[in-house]
């Protein structure tokens, strides 16, 4: 129906509006948009972890896995945070998300975040020519000097050849701020130009 | 006593412009350009171009898996990426797509951007025969080991509208990761590192990322390491690829306004330093 | 015996699905214990996408819990605003489950009263970003300058219109993003796992009393 997409036109240009006032000042329209917002967002939250639960869980169970009861009760027990006497029962659900997902991030992280980062650095060192040594200078110098340097920061003292280290560690870590800043400039252009879209050509019409 | 109030000089108020002026003038700058094009030029780069051949090079009866992590907050400069590969997907013949989201808002964005495409049936395809959508699996990392490891038995058996999977020829031969040619991660933050993690490395299968524009310098080791092969660097590869592809859409058209819009940034930041030493502030130690 | 039941058990389930996700992962078994240790690994994973999903609705109970509170003591300039808070809530969970997420009624919901907050809310960013690079990228110490040249360099090279106007910036965009930058990204990611490794085991072991809420 035509009349339901225009209705939802308008009250999409109402919040993108209302949000945008908090460039004026903080307002009620703003608060009443954050507000909605958390609202729906805890609602939309609430709905898809009810339907992974379904479908999984008490699905599993009607097609009868009956040992599916046991993440159902274990997912109760973290409800039991919000009662001052039975907080603990919490830590028994917490205690398998934690074990699984944990041990599932951190197996990988050797292989994927150090072995093959150290392999694919000396892969590269070459002295084949001025570029390639300053390349080979400039990468292991950076990889091993910002990792000591986050590490053993307060080891890298002010005085002495070790804080050499941590300079350079410093500026490598400059280097990571300073470029990500740059290209994230793109990023929240994005964001903007989309909202501007919004209310030129799909809230107020004007011609392309 | 009263004090005497130094007056203040053009360089005092241009290095400290209040930030209404500021928001303005960034308003007038993008909104100008999406008003009247000008057509400024857009340069394609490597990473897009091996993107492109890479879903080109497809053969019929491949099939990808697209993890679909959008969300609502990052499908501003995301979905641009995200629709034209879904696109250019749809448009090869007989290539299937298997898609699933560890995000919670992925499912949303799954349905509004088949919408947005027309529908599968407009490129001929069929919702379980060449496309199948598994849902939204909550526990990030851990749903995405699990379905690398068994898709039917993570999802309960059925689909994200409850239809059984046994029942879809698509689902006939694929159940894990070693099932699909591709990986395709569509990603809202860190996503990409999850199935980086739990497909890419354990598996060996390619892993084509489309992030965020200000993600890419976290992934460029990575990228470097062979473990992505390729990414769609957010607004301007999404506007790279429709032009790659023939159909310049939302993206390119605003190339202008990021243009100008990293112009003025650029501005910016000169002006206030040069600012900021001709006025007091700079020159007091 | 409440300590056994409060601590020990916790830690030390947490330790036996370490120790089982870890050998499925790094050890090669034969028969029959390959395929014991593998289903009974991929059921564990199962479970905890199921807790996960429970873990969801915390922030809903949470905010009953705080918005509700504030609704029955009618706070002054606040209640009327965690009413509609919850009743936006209420209608998302009924529709959501009711009518499905697939819906023309929870398409439009989400479409027209989170989307457009949600989307808007981060574009705001956008502005006070650059902001904030005009006030803070100044040139005051040799680090900041070093920084703030970087940045530039990033921010027109990869702009659109950057090496159109200036095509070297396409070779020295492409020579910081894969050489300083990566190394410099590397450098860090490599600590942070170390450490995450570390850490990690330690919570595993019940060494971290934090994580399981002290």
């Amino acid at each position: 129906m035509d009349i339901v997409v225009e209705i939802g036109l308008w009250i999409s240009a109402f919040y993108v509006i209302s949000v945008y006032s908090l460039l004026w000042k903080y307002n009620k329209f703003f608060k009443f948009a954050e507000h909605t917002l958390i609202g729906a967002a805890a609602g939309h939250f609430l709905v898809m972890g009810l339907l992974n639960i379904r479908n999984l869980g008490i699905g599993n169970i009607l097609g009868g896995k009956i040992l599916y009861l046991i993440p159902i009760l274990l997912g109760l027990t973290l409800f039991a945070r919000f009662t001052p006497k039975y907080s603990w029962v919490m830590r028994w659900g917490m205690a398998f998300l934690i074990g699984v997902s944990l041990t599932i991030y951190m197996r990988s992280l050797v292989i994927t975040q150090i072995t093959a980062q150290i392999q694919d650095t000396l892969k590269n060192v070459s002295f084949a020519d001025p570029m390639k040594i300053v390349n080979t200078i400039v990468v292991v110098g950076f990889v091993f000097t910002t990792m000591l340097y986050f590490l053993f920061t307060e080891r890298l003292t002010p005085k002495g050849p070790a804080s050499y280290i941590g300079k350079i560690g410093r500026y490598g870590v400059m280097t990571a701020i300073g470029y990500y800043l740059g290209v994230t400039v793109m990023t929240r252009l994005a964001f903007v130009i989309n909202r501007l879209e919004f209310l030129l050509f799909e809230w107020l019409r004007i011609p392309r | 006593m009263v004090e005497k109030t130094e007056k203040k000089t053009i360089w005092d108020r241009l290095a400290n412009l209040p930030e209404q002026y500021v928001y303005v003038v960034l308003a007038v700058i993008l909104i100008a350009p999406l008003l009247h094009p000008i057509g400024l030029p857009i340069p394609i780069s490597d990473a897009t171009r091996k993107f492109f051949v890479a879903i080109d090079e497809l053969k019929p009866g491949d099939t990808v898996f697209y993890a679909f992590d959008a969300g609502s907050m990052t499908w501003m400069e995301q979905g641009l990426g995200a629709t034209i590969v879904f696109k250019h997907l749809l448009m090869k013949p007989g290539i299937r797509i298997v898609g699933a989201t560890i995000g919670a808002e992925g499912p949303m964005f799954w349905d509004n951007a088949i919408k947005s495409l027309g529908g599968l049936a407009s490129y001929g395809k069929e919702y379980g025969k060449d496309v199948v959508w598994l849902g939204f699996f909550a526990g990030e990392e851990t749903a995405c080991a699990a379905l690398a490891k068994d898709l039917k038995g993570t999802s309960g058996g059925v689909d994200a509208y409850g239809s059984k999977l046994d029942t879809m020829p698509l689902m006939t031969n694929v159940n894990k990761a070693t099932d699909f040619n591709l990986l395709f991660v569509l990603s809202y933050g860190w996503t990409w590192r999850s199935w980086m993690n739990q497909w890419q490395m354990p598996y060996g299968i390619k892993e084509y990322a489309i992030p965020l524009a200000g993600v890419v310098a976290e992934m460029t080791p990575n990228i470097k390491a062979g473990q992505i092969q390729s990414i769609i660097n957010g607004a301007r590869g999404a506007a790279e690829y429709e032009l790659l592809l023939g159909k310049p859409g939302r993206a390119a058209s605003g190339m202008d306004a990021q243009s100008l819009g990293h112009i003025y940034v650029a501005i910016l930041i000169v002006v206030g330093n040069i600012a900021y030493f001709a006025s007091k502030g700079g020159k007091k130690k | 015996m409440s300590q056994i039941i409060r601590r020990y058990i916790p830690i030390g389930m947490m330790m036996i699905l370490g120790l089982l996700l870890f050998a499925e992962f790094f050890i090669q078994f034969d028969d029959p214990w390959k395929s014991m240790v593998s289903n009974s690994s991929m059921e564990v994973q199962n479970y905890a996408i199921i807790i996960a999903g429970f873990a969801m609705g915390l922030g809903a109970i949470n905010l009953l819990i705080t918005h509700g509170s504030s609704i029955m003591k009618r706070e002054k300039g606040q209640w009327p605003f965690s009413a509609w808070l919850l009743g936006v809530m209420i209608v998302f969970t009924v529709v959501g489950l009711w009518l499905g997420t697939s819906s023309n009624q929870y398409q439009f919901l989400f479409n027209n009263f989170y989307y457009p907050n949600d989307t808007t809310i981060y574009s705001l960013i956008g502005f006070m970003v650059v902001y904030a690079i005009y006030l803070t990228f100044r040139a005051k110490t040799y680090e900041t300058t070093y920084m703030l040249v970087l940045a530039f360099l990033a921010l027109l090279g990869n702009s659109p219109i950057g090496p159109a106007l200036f095509p070297p910036l396409t070779d020295l965009q492409n020579w910081l993003s894969s050489v300083p930058n990566t190394a410099a990204v590397r450098g860090f990611y490599m600590a942070m796992s170390i450490g995450a490794i570390v850490v990690g085991l330690r919570t595993l072991m019940g060494r971290e009393r934090a994580a399981l809420g002290g």
